[in-house]
């Protein structure tokens, strides 16, 4: 998907500091254009999460200003923050996938408790499970999935209200190298529909692999940035 | 305006939607819940119960001051000597004071009638009297209670009256206990809904601590705040009203019995409370019971909210 040089996210020297003074975002400046496939890279600790929290209003900086689609979150209110995050899925590092329901129920669930009608939001879960390609393991529970098949769940709910960003919170944490790459093209192909997808990682190797727009973090300070330019189609595996 | 008509009916749609949706979640957290939402009930129930019989006591106490408040009165007794038409001229009298309302009189033969009725059972003492002993009397009524004094100094001063006698100070004691009383009840009533509060707010958590995870969830994937809650006050209404519902129903038979008690005693039997003010009651118990489980419901899940 190319680059549209209109910016979704803008970071201008947000700092975030949890008491009592632990840093855990130093003066980080980052923008992040739409259409774009973009990393986050560094090691454990570098304030990956706390930078996609800020996005999604889960914290607020100390100190600098976050802008997601032309919105300052810190002029919204309280109560926009629902509507906010209704354009924004998300996938957490540790799935947060409801064990009591299915994975049908789980993708439903989330478009029902924003008002989606029931035959409407039946349609998008047949459609993000099938993208996910988890379309046979609809009536199954969590605990009956993989890891790897967990996390296509935790993106297919993140998928399911077609949101024009997507945040992926350390998604090959636990997953082996061969699944971690299906994961890679599947977020390639949820890109090239035309979503906007920001991944934090730790993982090296994807980021040789993909030579997309990838912004280095060490010890809550932005350490380089790549802009991945020569981008070229992925070696396959 | 037909689009407006069109987005009305699309909100009207969303919010019919959520509430059933609230409602059913509402039923299946108290299902869920089991034994400790049976206990809210009846817990509420016994609170809304002690809450109705100090309203329905507190009903009978002000109808009582009230028929004594009517019935303040100054009686001045007449000499024997005084005959009817003396007696008639003397009425026509005093009604021309300026602080009197009314004045009746009462002929001996009318006051024993009035005791008869009033020792109802136990009427057949008196015929064993050889005459009837009572004077006649002049019942006055005073404007205002507070110049009841005034009066009985005027007709202390009268030749024809015997002795006059008035009962300021019966009222203003049972004015003074009813405040008592009130005082009293309203510190049980409250000690008894604190701890509904409490049972409430402990029981709404136990639901919300069951569903924390979706709770989270749903916040993360931007259901709103209220989308969260209602299901959570729809509970608390639940154990309230039901609460109530017993009370209600527990109100009834217990009103018969004072009534009945209240019967035994003919001079009190007006001062029970009727079935107007019984209702009126049972529409305050309910409506009481839910805004407290409301309340007790939106505090409990506030601070999960708040995060």
């Amino acid at each position: 998907m190319p680059k549209l040089g209109i910016p979704i996210i803008e970071l201008q020297s947000v700092t975030k500091i949890y008491p009592p003074r632990i840093v855990a975002l130093d003066s980080v400046t980052i923008t992040i254009e739409k259409g774009e496939l973009a990393f986050i890279m560094g090691p454990s600790g570098a304030g990956k999460s706390t930078l996609l929290k800020l996005l999604y209003r889960a914290t607020s900086p100390t100190q600098g200003r976050v802008v997601v689609d032309g919105h300052d979150l810190s002029r919204i209110k309280q109560s926009q923050v629902p509507y906010l995050r209704r354009s924004i899925g998300t996938v957490f590092q540790d799935y947060k996938l409801l064990s009591r329901r299915t994975v049908g129920e789980n993708v439903l669930f989330s478009l029902e408790v924003i008002g989606v009608s029931d035959r409407e939001a039946r349609k998008r879960m047949r459609y993000v499970l099938e993208l996910v390609g988890l379309e046979d393991k609809v009536n199954c529970f969590p605990e009956e999935l993989s890891g790897g098949e967990q996390q296509r769940v935790s993106i297919a709910r993140a998928l399911a209200n077609n949101p024009p960003l997507f945040l992926a919170d350390e998604p090959t944490g636990n997953l082996d190298w061969a699944t971690s790459w299906d994961l890679m093209t599947l977020l390639k192909r949820i890109n090239e529909q035309g979503t906007t997808v920001l991944m934090a990682t730790h993982n090296e190797d994807i980021l040789h692999k993909m030579k997309c727009h990838t912004i280095l973090l060490d010890q809550g300070r932005k350490v380089g940035e790549l802009d991945g330019e020569d981008d070229q189609a992925p070696p396959p595996f | 305006m037909e689009k407006m008509i069109r987005l009305r009916r699309h909100f009207e749609g969303i919010s019919f939607r959520l509430t059933k949706k609230a409602l059913i979640q509402a039923w299946l957290n108290i299902r869920r819940n089991g034994a400790f939402s049976l206990t809210c009930i009846v817990v509420a129930g016994i609170s809304l119960l002690i809450f109705g019989l100090f309203l329905l006591l507190d009903g009978s106490l002000n109808n009582l001051v009230h028929s004594f408040e009517e019935r303040v009165g100054i009686s001045a007794y007449l000499k024997s000597t005084v005959t009817p038409s003396e007696a008639a001229w003397l009425q026509s009298r005093v009604i021309t004071w300026p602080e009197v309302e009314v004045v009746k009189y009462v002929s001996p033969e009318e006051a024993m009638q009035t005791l008869k009725a009033d020792l109802s059972g136990f009427e057949d003492v008196l015929s064993t009297l050889p005459a009837n002993p009572l004077p006649a009397s002049l019942e006055i009524k005073p404007k205002n209670p507070s110049q009841t004094i005034e009066i009985v100094s005027q007709l202390r001063n009268l030749p024809q009256v015997d002795e006059v006698q008035y009962d300021l100070e019966t009222v203003s004691k049972l004015i003074a206990f009813t405040n008592y009383f009130r005082v009293l009840g309203i510190v049980v009533s409250l000690l008894f809904v604190l701890s509904t509060w409490f049972l409430f707010s402990s029981s709404i958590r136990m639901t919300v601590y069951a569903r924390k995870t979706e709770i989270e969830v749903m916040k993360l994937v931007g259901a709103t705040n209220n989308y969260i809650r209602y299901p959570f006050v729809a509970e608390g209404i639940f154990y309230g009203l039901a609460g109530a519902l017993i009370a209600c129903l527990l109100l009834f038979p217990m009103r018969s019995a004072l009534v009945a008690s209240l019967n035994h005693l003919t001079f009190l039997s007006h001062i029970a409370p009727d079935d107007s003010y019984l209702f009126l009651v049972n529409i305050v118990l309910l409506a009481f019971g839910a805004l407290l489980g409301a309340f007790a419901a939106n505090m409990s899940v506030r601070r999960f909210l708040a995060e």
